[in-house]
């Protein structure tokens, strides 16, 4: 959609020398879904540009942020880089290879080395498999360890991710949100991955668990030198682990850099809404504005040109009503694909950013 | 005088070995207006004691005791005792908006039941009224919506359509049990802006459970802060920051900030089971500044004034912690262990 032939965000993005792990290449991916009744009536169906020519480069050892609203694409972009979903466009490079051209025979070697752990761990773990046995289970499938050792792993890998070695024999029912979380890392760990994504891997805990968890990444990458891929929609918890963010908008990649200068001065009319929304800090009933609280209009087709945040920004020009807008380097490391790319000053006087919804997919026809 | 007064409520779930005591002696009030935020971990207790406020535990539980004073109506909360609360006096939000509205029923058949069947509308008056409402929590195009099925509406709409159902019988107080939890930060704000101006307009109360501290900040003029059923902390939102109960401190430490130069620091352990309450405080297993004598504070006696840590209490309270006098009920909220209810 983004039909302007624009250099996006990471293409660009080399700060300094260092090597990248993983590289994210122009990845499009479009759900199309035609419902029964479109069938029957003979409609088109419903079109969702989840990636946007989305292009990003993650470094070995480092912990970068996804971070959007839902349906930003952040999730369909963490399982693109293990093909559970197959991307349509675009290249994923790691280890040399592209992933999205990976067969069938590569992909088990490439999905060892690239863990996720996923959002809710109720729903993640085999119920019917104790802890110790799903925690070995992927180091006993890629054939990493024999059957002797292990125990002896399985109790390694608990300890690492502060289990005590009592629960092996456990159930997963047994167990509290925050352990079953460990389990799942301990698990995605068996696998001695070079990369781990965690999708939303915090976010259906309590504070106080988060914390643990939170400390738990921060702590593992350190030992094992893992690189962190971190997706989320908390921006508290993102600007605890990552260094680097990447902010995504209805599919499409608009801000990239690091974290602590993303946030305290973002350059994208979306980014400032996000960290404006972000609850705390101030009161809403004082800033509260008659009527602001409206949920938006539908959404414009994918299709509309111009900048995909139009509709919400505070800061909408009108270039931004036609032309998609290119990616600027603000400084090495930091990339906005804005027109206006708002300086703090602006921020401070638009204190009534129309924080509007994710729009639901559209018809397109 | 506040608008309700909940005093020594006790909720009960059978277990397997023992009673599960999901609210034990949850005292608080909140006023015309005015916004009491309930906050601690999951299984603390607080959903259940909203759900308790109108007469929705779920089976088997049941309200063994407590008073609910209602705009100086006294009410019997065992038993079936607050099921009459529900309707024009006190109504409720849920967490997931998603599975609170029924799938195969469409936005006007939600509204009009509930303003046909409890209000007693007319179906012709039921539709005029349901647009009036929808048009109200800020839906655009309300008539278009009526003909609208939940999967066609965005998380924020579907919380704005149980605002509406919620808000159809004008209460007084609006129970809401993390209503935006689900939500995206920014479609979270609007919704909290949403019921921050149905409150301007109506003065009606809100109860909000939430765990994010962030959002009582927001939102909120009072907090209480729950523990295993327990009410160990309340004050007002701008006593937060200098909050006394090391249960308190500790959600705070956990909390991550967005400019913040360090890692949130992890309350150790977990919340104990219900069935299984330690004895005398029951955060004392995970407290950092436990003593020996936390094992032996009668929670069910004690009488507060702010902080149920008699080693955190402020000055007023008596060096045991145990305050003897009743304090003056405050214009906003009043928290009063009522003893052991028999």
């Amino acid at each position: 959609m983004s039909g302007a032939p624009t250099a996006s965000v990471a293409s660009i993005d080399a700060p300094g020398e260092r090597e990248a792990i993983l590289r994210i290449e122009h990845v499009r991916k479009e759900f199309a879904r035609r419902s029964l009744s479109d069938r029957v009536r003979g409609r088109a169906g419903v079109r969702t540009l989840a990636l946007d020519d989305v292009s990003l480069s993650v470094f070995a050892g480092d912990a970068i942020a996804i971070v959007g609203e839902s349906g930003s694409g952040k999730t369909t972009l963490a399982q693109s880089i293990v093909r559970l979903v197959d991307p349509d466009a675009g290249k994923i490079v790691f280890a040399g290879r592209d992933i999205v051209k990976a067969g069938r025979r590569d992909l088990p070697a490439i999905r060892r080395r690239i863990q996720l752990v996923y959002q809710d761990p109720y729903s993640s773990l085999n119920s019917a498999l104790s802890i110790g046995e799903a925690i070995i289970e992927p180091a006993l499938v890629h054939g990493l360890i024999d059957k002797q050792h292990a125990r002896r792993r399985t109790v390694e890998l608990m300890d690492q991710v502060g289990l005590s070695a009592t629960i092996i024999g456990h159930r997963p029912r047994a167990l509290s949100g925050g352990q079953r979380q460990r389990v799942a890392i301990a698990r995605a760990l068996a696998a001695e991955p070079e990369i781990l994504i965690a999708d939303e891997a915090v976010s259906a805990l309590d504070v106080s668990v988060q914390a643990q968890v939170i400390r738990l990444f921060a702590r593992l990458r350190q030992e094992l030198g893992l690189t962190l891929i971190f997706v989320s929609h908390q921006l508290a918890t993102v600007a605890q682990l990552c260094e680097r963010v990447a902010i995504m908008y209805r599919g499409q990649l608009v801000e990239l850099g690091p974290t602590r200068e993303v946030f305290a001065q973002p350059r994208h009319g979306y980014t400032a809404a996000l960290i404006n929304a972000h609850p705390g800090g101030r009161r809403l009933r004082a800033r509260a504005k008659p009527q602001e609280d409206t949920a938006p209009p539908p959404p414009p087709p994918m299709e509309q040109p111009g900048c995909p945040f139009q509709h919400r920004c505070a800061f909408v020009a009108e270039i931004c009503t036609h032309t998609t807008p290119p990616t600027t380097k603000i400084n090495t490391d930091h990339h906005a694909s804005c027109h206006v790319l708002p300086q703090r000053d602006d921020l401070a006087t638009n204190a009534g950013i129309h924080a509007h919804e994710t729009p639901a997919p559209q018809p397109v026809c | 005088m506040s608008l309700l007064r909940v005093q020594g409520l006790h909720v009960e779930f059978p277990g397997e070995q023992a009673r599960v005591r999901a609210a034990s002696n949850v005292c608080f009030s909140v006023d015309r207006g005015q916004t009491l935020g309930v906050v601690g971990e999951s299984g603390c207790g607080k959903s259940v004691t909203l759900r308790a406020l109108c007469g929705l535990v779920p089976e088997p539980g049941r309200v063994r005791a407590g008073k609910v004073c209602f705009d100086g109506v006294e009410y019997e909360a065992a038993g079936e005792g607050l099921a009459g609360l529900r309707g024009e006096k006190v109504s409720m939000i849920f967490q997931d908006p998603a599975s609170s509205l029924n799938p195969v029923l469409s936005v006007g058949t939600h509204l009009g039941e509930v303003l046909r069947v409890k209000l007693g509308y007319s179906h012709k008056a039921a539709r005029a009224e349901a647009i009036e409402l929808l048009g109200h929590v800020g839906i655009p195009d309300p008539a278009k919506r009526l003909s609208s099925y939940p999967h066609e509406l965005s998380g924020g709409m579907r919380q704005r359509v149980m605002i509406a159902m919620a808000i159809a019988a004008r209460p007084q107080v609006l129970l809401a049990d993390e209503p935006t939890t689900a939500l995206d930060v920014t479609t979270q704000e609007q919704i909290l802006k949403l019921l921050l101006r149905l409150q301007a307009e109506s003065g009606m109360a809100i109860i909000l459970v939430t765990h994010d501290l962030g959002v009582v900040e927001e939102v909120c003029d009072e907090v209480v802060v729950m523990y295993a059923g327990y009410v160990v902390e309340r004050m007002s939102v701008d006593e937060l920051a200098g909050a006394r109960h090391p249960y308190t401190r500790g959600l705070i430490a956990a909390m991550p900030q967005i400019d913040a130069q360090s890692m949130p620091t992890a309350i150790l352990g977990q919340p104990p089971s219900l069935a299984e309450l330690p004895p005398g405080c029951p955060f004392a297993p995970r407290c950092p500044e436990v003593r020996e004598q936390c094992t032996s504070i009668d929670m069910q006696s004690l009488t507060l004034t702010g902080c149920a840590c008699p080693f955190n209490a402020p000055e007023n309270q008596d060096a045991a912690g145990i305050q003897h006098e009743q304090p003056a009920s405050g214009p906003n909220i009043a928290l009063q262990a009522e003893g052991s209810p028999t």
